[in-house]
């Protein structure tokens, strides 16, 4: 049962305590507790004492929380193969998943990351903005300002200036 | 269907100006140095965060190190041929640097190079080959004279670099140290300071470069078998250190995931050692490479002259030399890969990271 906590999160045990989240758009998810504690948000709340069954996420959509929820299944599922099959083979499993779930169009991406936020999942916040970071890496910064909507608020001088000072180096 | 797309776009460029702050620090943090320095002025708001020191120390964090290696050889423009190289699973990239550098690279830390210049060697300077920035530094004494072994430091109690020169005098051995901390327009003003030591029964290798640790230590390599010299940045205070009890032949010293780490090799295998406690001097054997692992791409009768050059990736892979040329050993998987470089004395080789470090001219000092 859940209250022995000290036995390992088996991913298909279905006698471990579930929850229930609801997205912003009043969908219900019923979760294993392990796949819930996953996000740092819930677990605090856990730890804080809330009682209810269904606990709601304001901030994120049926569609986004499915995928976030894939996100955390799979890593209760791998983190627990690691735990039993030794770090390496887990380790490359791990990775070839993950760049296959992230691979998605920055719309989705963008949801993505805000839901990794809001949620504190912290492994799943880092994989989102290595994946911006791989977008935007090669690109200019007039394509950047563009991405993030970033307003120029240089004058030419002062952009001419910096250009000046921080002559390229290696190009 | 023109106007559908654009509106498309419009939307899709339009979420991410929701991202939090810390979020766009997270990503940024996650480019190469080259890529932040172009973005740097996209904007005041990330031209800021950029140059932050917390943001330098997060990038830093994030940045994989290199190996970079100097070698000598003597082309009409430069005496030296300097490579950068990472290593990426199977796949190793080599990048040529050497029109960026004429001078011979003394010393590396978090990106930032010490160079001498290669015709007047009494002239040093710092400098960051991704920003293209560099300082000046008054000249030493310990130039003219005839071994001199330099270290680079960054101390973070002071946030401060420093500049170490250990050099013979016509007395013994003597040491002097510049911090970077009041550094002017590109030009540094304060001058070398003499520190008390080091210790006069160690001589330090001035062949070497020292090995830079977490917290701003320098081990030197030294004519003795059973201890290396050490000295603490911040307090400037040396010491001796013992190495591990056991049978040395050849001392190699390389840092391995901010520690430093000893390298013993034997006929059978390669033993790795790691100075866990700098103050309680303990070190702990870390592991061991049998050496038949290596035997593809060393024989058997080369094995005495390899020699480790650093530990990449926390110590996962170690880029070792034998003869004239290099190859990778990865930890994980047990394997040694031959490097296609050939090398003919190296006189210069670190782990080297890509940083964004920079000392605006305005602001005056360096920034972290």
């Amino acid at each position: 049962m859940a209250s022995s906590s000290s036995s390992l999160p088996s991913p298909s045990s279905s006698s471990s305590k579930k929850f229930i989240l609801r997205s912003s758009d009043g969908k219900h998810f019923e979760v294993d507790e392990a796949v819930a504690l996953q996000s740092e948000m819930i677990k605090q709340m856990v730890e804080d004492g809330f009682g209810g069954d269904v606990i709601p996420l304001l901030n994120v959509s049926s569609i986004v929380l499915s995928k976030v929820i894939d996100y955390c299944k799979k890593h209760v599922e791998l983190d627990f193969k690691k735990k039993m099959d030794g770090d390496n083979e887990a380790h490359e499993e791990i990775k070839n998943w993950d760049s296959e779930y992230i691979n998605v169009g920055v719309d989705e991406l963008y949801h993505l990351i805000m839901a990794a936020n809001y949620l504190h999942i912290k492994g799943l916040l880092d994989l989102t903005c290595q994946k911006v970071a791989d977008i935007i890496k090669g690109k200019q910064p007039e394509q950047i300002r563009k991405i993030f909507n970033i307003e120029n608020d240089f004058t030419p001088e002062e952009e001419q200036e910096i250009r000046k000072e921080h002559s390229w180096a290696f190009e | 269907m023109e106007t559908k797309r654009k509106k498309r776009e419009q939307k899709r460029t339009t979420h991410y100006m929701y991202i939090p702050e810390h979020i766009i620090c997270n990503i940024l943090s996650r480019l190469p140095a080259e890529s932040l320095h172009k973005f740097r002025y996209a904007c005041n708001q990330w031209f800021n965060l950029i140059k932050h020191p917390q943001f330098i120390k997060e990038h830093l964090l994030h940045s994989k190190p290199c190996l970079l290696i100097q070698d000598r050889i003597v082309t009409k423009r430069s005496l030296f041929d300097t490579q950068l190289m990472s290593i990426e699973g199977a796949n190793i990239r080599v990048r040529d640097l050497s029109r960026f550098f004429t001078g011979q690279i003394r010393a590396s830390c978090n990106g930032l190079l010490l160079v001498q210049n290669w015709v007047d060697y009494t002239l040093l300077h710092i400098t960051n080959p991704i920003t293209g920035q560099w300082l000046g530094l008054p000249p030493c004494n310990g130039f003219i004279a005839s071994g001199c072994t330099f270290g680079l430091a960054f101390v973070p109690s002071t946030a401060d670099y420093k500049v170490v020169c250990i050099f013979r005098h016509w007395y013994g051995i003597k040491c002097q140290i510049l911090s970077l901390r009041g550094c002017f327009n590109g030009r540094c003003n304060d001058t070398w300071r003499d520190v008390n030591g080091p210790l006069s029964r160690l001589t330090p290798s001035t062949m070497e470069v020292p090995i830079l640790v977490n917290g701003g230590i320098l081990h030197w390599k030294t004519d003795s078998r059973s201890h290396i010299l050490s000295l603490d940045c911040s307090n400037e205070t040396f010491q001796r250190t013992p190495l591990p009890k056991c049978k040395i032949i050849n001392v190699h010293l390389l840092e391995m995931g901010g520690f430093l780490a000893f390298v013993n090799i034997k006929h059978t295998r390669i033993d790795i050692w790691v100075l866990k406690d700098y103050s309680g001097k303990r070190w702990i054997k870390q592991y061991y490479i049998d050496t038949v692992l290596i035997r593809d791409v060393v024989p058997t009768r080369f094995l005495h002259c390899i020699k480790p050059l650093v530990s990449l990736g926390k110590g996962e892979e170690m880029i070792f030399s034998c003869s004239n040329c290099l190859f990778c050993y990865n930890v994980k998987l047990g394997r040694a890969m031959k490097i296609d470089q050939n090398i003919s004395q190296l006189v210069f080789y670190a782990p080297h990271v890509n940083s964004s470090i920079f000392w605006t001219i305005k602001r005056a000092s360096i920034d972290m």
